[in-house]
């Protein structure tokens, strides 16, 4: 089993499922050995999907980058007044405050 | 930014307020403790720690300088604009590394604080005649003008080492002090004050950009070759036979 990256599994389709999972072993129609694959599952699929079918790109440009931190191959920065925007949609959303978490891309799954 | 006062040359009357700017200061001290870097890392902000190296690069903003850190608590501090920002870079540095390893209730001093470096400009109003300088005391300096464009001089006391160039600019390097910096633009000034000219008259080369030279006459004759179409291939001015040589030239 190749090891992927489980911090999706904090964005809102991973959190969605998470809770689900959880109603289920609550009522105990799965065990918590299931969960546990099935989080393994999304993990694999949402690094998939991501790496290879998906193409959007968005632009971001902010005023300020506050912080920066580069641990462990993961890139953490912190900006103040980002402007991001949707080349696709046309869109562009003001952000007062905007944290991105960053890893590296690898070629697996 | 050390004021120093000078007399100029032009009378004793006036006196010239020239500045010596200090550009960079460069520090390190050693902690006496071993600095878990991860954590620093994982702890702190503006920091980069890759997992191969053994270094933690950190960025401050108040002091603006960039600051290395070893595993063992060497740390270096490179770009303050001064002496005191330098020291005061290096305590909150070393704070912050007591901080993140949770010796706060020990004492932790800076071992070893050295300043290895501090780089240095000032600008004389005249210009110097830097051969004749080189020429008058060749053990002290080095002048290669087709390495670089200025003299370098290094002194023995205080050590440190300058570049004198034409304009009258005077780069310090290498000196441990400010103080010590100050001494060596004295003394400088001691020395090259009696090659003296005027900026205005020192000759620059030409620079090394060169606009392409436009042949305004050849271009024309060009578009006149295509103009007159009844020429049955004769040529009046003689263009194609200088592009035929010039296409022979090129099948070498």
């Amino acid at each position: 089993m190749t090891l992927n990256y489980t911090m999706y599994r904090t964005t809102t389709l991973g959190e969605a499922l998470e809770h689900v999972l959880e109603d289920f072993v609550n009522d105990g129609s799965i065990t918590e050995h299931l969960v546990k694959r099935m989080l393994l599952n999304f993990d694999k699929a949402i690094n998939q999907k991501l790496s290879t079918q998906i193409n959007n790109k968005m632009q971001f440009k902010a005023q300020k980058l506050q912080a920066y931190r580069f641990c462990d191959n993961v890139w953490t920065f912190l900006m103040k007044d980002v402007d991001v925007k949707d080349p696709s949609s046309q869109s562009t959303v003001t952000v007062q405050r905007m944290k991105v978490v960053a890893c590296g891309a690898t070629s697996r799954g | 930014m050390l004021p120093w006062m000078m007399n100029t040359a032009a009378g004793s009357n006036s006196e010239s307020y020239m500045t010596i700017s200090i550009n960079n200061v460069v520090c390190n001290y050693s902690l006496p403790m071993h600095v878990d870097l991860r954590k620093f890392a994982l702890n702190s902000w503006n920091c980069s720690y890759d997992r191969t190296g053994s270094i933690l690069t950190k960025q401050k903003r108040h002091p603006g300088c960039h600051v290395k850190v070893y595993n063992s608590g060497k740390v270096y501090i490179v770009g303050c604009k001064s002496e005191a920002a330098s020291r005061q870079a290096a305590r909150s540095v070393g704070r912050e590394i007591q901080k993140i390893m949770g010796k706060t209730d020990q004492k932790v001093c800076l071992r070893k604080f050295r300043i290895n470096n501090i780089l240095a400009t000032c600008k004389f109003p005249f210009g110097i005649l830097i051969d004749q300088v080189n020429r008058k005391y060749p053990k002290e300096t080095y002048y290669e003008p087709e390495l670089t464009v200025g003299l370098i001089w290094r002194m023995t006391e205080p050590k440190a080492s300058v570049r004198i160039h034409t304009t009258g600019t005077i780069v310090v390097t290498g000196a441990t002090s400010e103080a010590d910096v100050s001494l060596a633009v004295e003394k400088i000034y001691g020395y090259v004050k009696d090659f003296q000219c005027d900026i205005s008259k020192i000759h620059h080369p030409a620079p090394r950009k060169r606009k392409p030279v436009i042949n305004e006459e050849f271009s024309n004759i060009k578009r006149q070759r295509y103009e007159f179409g009844d020429d049955d291939g004769e040529d009046e001015t003689g263009v194609d036979q200088i592009f035929d040589d010039e296409n022979e030239i090129n099948d070498f």
